[in-house]
């Protein structure tokens, strides 16, 4: 009796083990999916750039050079 | 108390030569050690693996991520491209707005020679807050819009001055007027007090 015990206390350790061991993998996983840094010097050329021209101001240069 | 280890392992492994035999503790040391050996491949083998491949896939999904955000970078510069070249002829406009030098000379020659032009005679003429020492790290700062404070007094008759006025406010170099101030002197004449601020940009033009 006392063997079957020591099996069962046995076996529940390994299982929460093993349960807590798969979770943590799992948490370390999702966090060195997530976990990707872009570099400065490329985080600055990433920034948008808005290709649009005031042509308002050249127009209202243009009529106050007239 | 000395540990007597020496019998506790004779002890045991009399124990395990009477129960190695029974099947039930067979199986049951054979599913214990397969919990073990999973436990030991989760921490040392599948774990270390797991975390490179998702590593890998995160990066791979950055990159892809940047690359769309260059390629609409890029494709936005080409279209700044297209607009700048279409608008060539037009931008030496704002060269003479906006210079990317401070040229205070040609502007002081400027205003005197509209000053003469009105008939009018300048008495005073001041610029200050102009950054000398700032001009060497302003350089650098492309986009820095400097602007330097002047006032300027000048004489002559009301026609005159305004004329004055209208011209400085038209010359190619925009001047902002803050402030405009007449009186009258002990001869009759007026004298016009007028300050304002001129800019200049040290950002490097593109064309």
């Amino acid at each position: 009796m006392r063997k079957k015990g020591i099996d069962r206390d046995l076996v529940i350790v390994l299982t929460t083990t093993l349960i807590t061991l798969a979770t943590w993998v799992g948490f370390e996983v999702y966090r060195a999916y997530t976990k990707v840094t872009i570099p400065e010097v490329l985080q600055k050329h990433l920034q948008p750039l808005n290709p649009t021209l005031d042509t308002k101001v050249l127009d209202q240069l243009e009529q106050r050079d007239k | 108390m000395a540990l007597d280890y020496k019998s506790s392992v004779t002890r045991y492994r009399k124990y395990l030569s009477q129960v190695s035999h029974q099947p039930l503790w067979q199986a049951s040391l054979v599913f214990v050690l397969s919990l073990g050996l999973l436990i030991i491949l989760l921490l040392f083998v599948l774990r270390p693996t797991l975390i490179t491949i998702s590593s890998l896939l995160g990066q791979i999904d950055t990159q892809r991520k940047v690359e769309q955000q260059l390629d609409a970078k890029i494709a936005a510069v080409q279209r700044a491209q297209q607009l700048l070249n279409s608008l060539q002829s037009r931008l030496p406009v704002l060269d003479r707005s906006l210079p990317t030098a401070a040229q205070l000379g040609v502007w002081a020659q400027a205003v005197q020679t509209i000053a003469s032009g009105s008939g009018v005679a300048i008495t005073d003429f001041t610029l200050s807050d102009i950054p000398v020492t700032q001009i060497a790290s302003a350089s650098a700062k492309l986009s820095t819009l400097v602007k330097i404070n002047f006032r300027l007094s000048a004489s002559g008759n009301y026609s005159q001055l305004v004329d004055f006025i209208d011209t400085l406010e038209k010359l190619p170099r925009l001047a902002v007027l803050n402030s405009i101030d007449f009186s009258r002197q002990n001869d009759g004449k007026l004298t016009l007090t007028a300050g304002g601020v001129i800019s200049f940009t040290y950002a490097q033009k593109g064309y």
